[in-house]
C-alpha cells in the first residue's frame, strides 16, 4: 500500500504542474488507477488468464475501472487522506522527491508502452 | 443484355421478328447468376393422336380403329385400354422447379355388362410399374421404378369403381424427385357423360417444386373384360419459365448435376461473377474483362494488373482465396460483395429518411413490410439535419428481441442476401427489407452507425482511388481522395468536440469547470484503460488495433493541453467511444491504405 501511496504522491505532484492543478487529487487518483489497471492486465496476460464467456476484456476493464476509481475516491479523497500523504512525502528532501518523480514518470511510460511491447513480443 | 437480364428475339420460320422476350437474371450476393427466368416461356407440347404404334414419345399405344371415336385430323386410330392392357400412353418427363404441366385428353367408354369391380392396389401397381419398365423384385432401375410406383400409389390410392355400367378410366400423374422419392401425384376420372361419346378432360397447373420426374399415364382399372376405355388426342404441355439454372462450386465450376438449361432457348453464358463463360474450342475459362479466369484451378491465367496494390496475395489468386465472401468481377481488385451491398443499403436508407423535425432529436419514419407506416416494427432515426454519422439505427423485431448475437447476425445476413436476390430478380419493394436488415445489423451487433459510415466512406474512397490509379490519374488526386475521406471521418469527432466545448464555455461555472475536468480525466482514463485491456487480450492484432490504441494514447495526451485540454480530450473520447474513428482505424487494414500512409510519410521526397 505504501508503494500505491508513493505513486499517488508522484501523480499528485505531476498534476499540480498541469491544467488539472485545481483538481489534482481527483485526477491523480484516476490516472493512478489507469496505470494500475494496465499493469494488472499485463500480469493477467503473463499468468495465462483467458477471458471467456461474458467476461470479456472490456467487461473486466470496466469492472476494474469502477472498483479502482471508487477505492481511490474513498481511500484518498473522501477522508482527506491524500493531505496526510502529501504532507508526509513533502517532508522528504529534494533528492527523494526527484526520485519519486522519476519513478512516477517511468511508471507512466511503462504503463502506456506495455501493450505495444506485449504486441511486438507476441505475448 | 444488362446486368439484370436480357432481351431475346423470337422469329418465325421465315426469320422475321415476331416478338421480344424479356429474360431476368436471378443472382446471389456475389453477382453469380443462379437462374434465368423468362417472361414468355415457350410451351413444350407432347402430343399423340394414337396413330402410330410404337409412338416416338409415348409408350404402350394399344391401337383400336374407330372413326367414330377418332379426334385426330386425317386419322382413324384411338387408344383402347382393357382389363389386361390397362395402362397406356404413358410418358416420363424430366422436370425442373418452376415447371408447370397441363394434361389434356379425349376419352369415352363402352357401356356393356354390370360388373363394376376394379383391380386391387397390388395388381394395379404391377400394371403401372410394368408400363414404365418396373419389375417387382427386379434389380437396378427396374426394381427402383417398381418400388417408387408402389410407394406413390400407396399414398395416392386408386380411382376405384365408377359404377356397374361405366368403365373406371383415369388420367394420372406421379411426381418423383431425382432419387425417385415420391413427391405428389393425382388423377381425374375420364368417364364421359354418356357412353361411346368422346369428351375432353383436362388436368392443369401441375407445379413442380423440385428437380425430378413426372410419370403420366392413362389407365383402366375395371376388371370386367367388357369394360373398355378409349382415348385420343393426348396432349402434355410443359411450360418452363426457368430457362436456365446454375449451381456453382465455390471457385466457379458449375455443378452439372444441379444445373440445366432449356434446350429451346439460347443459353445465357454470363454466369459466375456475371462474367462470360468461354467454351469455344474447349477453352473453358471465364472472361473477367481484364483477365481470363479458370474456375477449375480457381486462379486467373495471368497476373493481376493491379498486383502491386494487393502485394500480400498471389497475383493469380481469385477473391482472396475466399470466393464465398469476395468476388472480383473485373479481374482487377477483390470486392467484398456483401459489404458493398450493405453500404449501399445504409446509404440509401439514410438518403430516404427525411428529417422533418430538424432538431437534434429530429423526426423519423417507421418501416413495415417495405412501406412507411406508423408501426414500430423497424425504426430508422436521423437526428441531425445534414449530419453524416450522428444517428441511430435500432430494431425491436420480434425475432431478434431475445436473439443471441450469432442468431441476429445470421438472421440479418439471411435477410440481406435474400432481399438482394429477390431485388435483382424483380426489382420491387423488397428493397426495404434490406434497410430492415441493416437496421438489425447496426443495432443488434452493436456496430455503431458511425462505424458503419466510416466503413462506407472507406469503401468509397478506396474504390475511387483504385479506379483513378488504374486510369493513370496523378498521385495528387489519389492523395486528395484519401485525405478528403479522412477529413470527413475525423471531422465528426471535431464536430462533437466543438459542440462540447461551446456548451461548457457558455454554461459552466467555476466549480462546474472543475467537475468537468474531473469527469473528463475519468472518462479519458477509463477509455484508455479499456482500450489497453482489449489490445492486450486481442489474440489477432490487426493494424487497425494498433491504430486504435495509439489514437487513444494521443487523445489522452490532448488532455494535458493547457486550459482547453480536458474538454478537447473529453470530446475526442466521446467521439472515439461511439465509433466515429472506426472507419479511420480500418483503413490501416487495407494494403492500399497502408501503402498510402507509408508513402505520405516520405511525401517530401517527391
Amino acid at each position: 500500500m505504501i508503494i500505491y501511496e508513493y505513486l499517488f504522491y508522484g501523480f499528485y505532484r505531476l498534476m499540480l504542474n498541469t491544467t488539472y492543478k485545481d483538481v489534482a487529487e481527483y485526477t491523480a487518483g484516476a490516472w493512478l488507477a489507469i496505470g494500475t489497471i494496465i499493469n494488472f492486465a499485463g500480469a493477467l496476460k503473463i499468468l495465462g488468464f483467458e477471458p471467456h464467456g461474458s467476461l470479456t476484456p472490456k467487461v473486466i476493464a470496466i469492472i476494474l475501472v469502477v472498483v479502482l476509481y471508487t477505492f481511490n475516491y474513498y481511500y484518498f479523497i473522501s477522508l482527506k487522506k491524500f493531505k496526510m500523504i502529501v504532507e508526509r512525502y513533502d517532508k522528504y528532501n529534494l533528492r527523494n522527491r526527484k526520485f519519486n518523480m522519476y519513478i512516477t514518470v517511468i511508471f507512466i511510460i511503462e504503463s502506456i508502452s506495455l501493450p505495444i511491447v506485449f504486441a511486438l513480443l507476441e505475448i | 443484355m444488362t446486368s439484370e437480364g436480357r432481351i431475346s428475339v423470337k422469329r418465325d420460320g421465315g426469320g422475321a421478328i415476331t416478338a421480344y422476350e424479356y429474360e431476368y437474371f436471378y443472382k446471389d450476393h456475389l453477382g453469380n447468376v443462379r437462374a434465368v427466368w423468362t417472361s414468355a416461356p415457350d410451351p413444350l407440347v407432347f402430343n399423340t393422336g394414337m396413330e402410330n404404334s410404337p409412338d416416338p414419345v409415348f409408350d404402350n399405344i394399344y391401337q383400336f380403329t374407330s372413326t367414330a371415336f377418332n379426334k385426330t385430323a386425317g386419322g382413324n386410330k384411338v387408344l383402347q385400354l382393357t382389363n389386361t392392357d390397362n395402362v397406356g400412353a404413358n410418358l416420363v418427363l424430366t422436370v425442373m422447379p418452376g415447371d408447370e404441366i397441363d394434361l389434356n385428353v379425349w376419352s369415352t367408354y363402352t357401356n356393356s355388362g354390370t360388373d363394376g369391380s376394379t383391380q386391387g392396389l397390388v395388381a394395379m401397381i404391377g400394371y403401372v410399374a410394368g408400363a414404365f419398365g418396373g419389375v417387382q423384385g427386379g434389380g437396378g432401375e427396374a426394381g427402383a421404378i417398381y418400388d417408387a410406383v408402389s410407394e406413390a400409389l400407396g399414398v395416392i390410392g386408386l380411382g376405384g369403381t365408377q359404377g356397374t355400367t361405366k368403365t373406371a378410366c383415369y388420367l394420372n400423374y406421379i411426381v418423383f424427385d431425382r432419387n425417385l422419392e415420391y413427391q405428389f401425384g393425382g388423377f381425374i376420372n375420364t368417364v364421359s357423360s354418356s357412353a361411346s361419346t368422346m369428351q375432353q378432360f383436362s388436368l392443369n397447373d401441375i407445379n413442380i417444386t423440385q428437380p425430378g420426374y413426372i410419370y403420366i399415364y392413362l389407365s383402366n382399372e375395371s376388371v370386367a373384360t367388357t369394360k373398355l376405355a378409349f382415348f385420343d388426342e393426348f396432349n402434355v404441355t410443359l411450360t418452363r419459365p426457368v430457362i436456365q439454372s446454375e449451381e456453382y462450386y465455390p471457385f466457379g465450376m458449375t455443378i452439372a448435376e444441379n444445373s440445366y438449361n432449356n434446350i429451346l432457348e439460347a443459353p445465357n453464358k454470363f454466369l459466375y461473377n456475371s462474367n462470360e463463360w468461354q467454351d469455344e474450342q474447349n477453352a473453358h475459362v471465364y472472361d473477367f474483362n481484364f483477365r481470363m479466369y479458370d474456375p477449375a484451378l480457381g486462379r486467373f491465367l495471368r497476373v493481376d494488373p493491379l498486383a502491386e496494390i494487393t502485394r500480400m496475395q498471389s497475383p493469380f489468386q481469385f477473391g482472396n482465396n475466399n470466393p464465398i465472401r469476395f468476388n472480383d468481377p473485373f479481374g482487377l481488385l477483390v470486392n467484398p460483395g456483401f459489404t458493398e451491398s450493405v453500404f449501399a443499403i445504409i446509404e440509401q436508407a439514410w438518403n430516404d429518411t427525411p428529417n422533418p423535425g430538424g432538431g437534434s432529436s429530429g423526426g423519423y419514419y417507421t418501416y413495415s413490410n417495405g412501406q412507411r407506416t406508423s408501426a414500430t416494427t423497424w425504426v430508422l432515426n436521423k437526428p441531425k439535419p445534414g449530419g453524416q454519422i450522428a444517428g441511430t439505427f435500432r430494431s425491436n423485431h420480434p425475432d431478434l428481441v431475445n436473439a443471441s448475437l450469432e442468431e441476429a447476425v445470421s438472421y440479418t445476413m439471411g435477410q440481406a442476401l435474400n432481399s438482394i436476390e429477390v431485388n435483382n430478380s424483380w426489382g420491387n419493394t423488397i428493397v426495404d427489407n434490406r434497410q430492415l436488415a441493416i437496421s438489425a445489423l447496426a443495432s443488434v451487433t452493436g456496430i455503431s452507425p458511425g462505424m458503419m459510415w466510416g466503413l462506407m466512406l472507406q469503401e468509397i474512397v478506396i474504390k475511387d482511388t483504385r479506379i483513378r490509379e488504374y486510369a493513370g490519374d496523378s498521385k495528387a488526386s489519389i492523395y486528395y481522395s484519401i485525405m478528403s475521406g479522412m477529413v470527413s471521418t475525423f471531422g465528426l469527432g471535431v464536430e462533437s468536440t466543438i459542440a462540447d466545448v461551446g456548451r461548457g464555455a457558455a454554461y459552466a461555472t467555476k466549480s462546474g469547470l472543475a467537475g468537468l475536468k474531473v469527469m473528463s480525466s475519468g472518462l479519458v482514463g477509463a477509455n484508455l484503460a479499456i482500450s489497453s485491456f482489449q489490445f492486450i487480450f486481442n489474440e489477432n492484432k490487426n493494424p487497425s488495433d494498433y491504430a486504435r490504441y495509439i489514437t487513444n494514447l494521443a487523445i489522452t495526451g490532448t488532455a494535458f493541453i493547457p486550459v482547453a485540454g480536458p474538454f478537447i480530450s473529453f470530446g475526442l473520447t466521446l467521439a472515439e467511444s461511439t465509433g466515429a474513428f472506426e472507419g479511420f482505424y480500418r483503413t490501416f487494414n487495407d494494403p492500399l491504405m497502408q501503402w498510402i500512409y507509408l508513402e505520405s510519410l516520405s511525401i517530401g521526397g517527391y
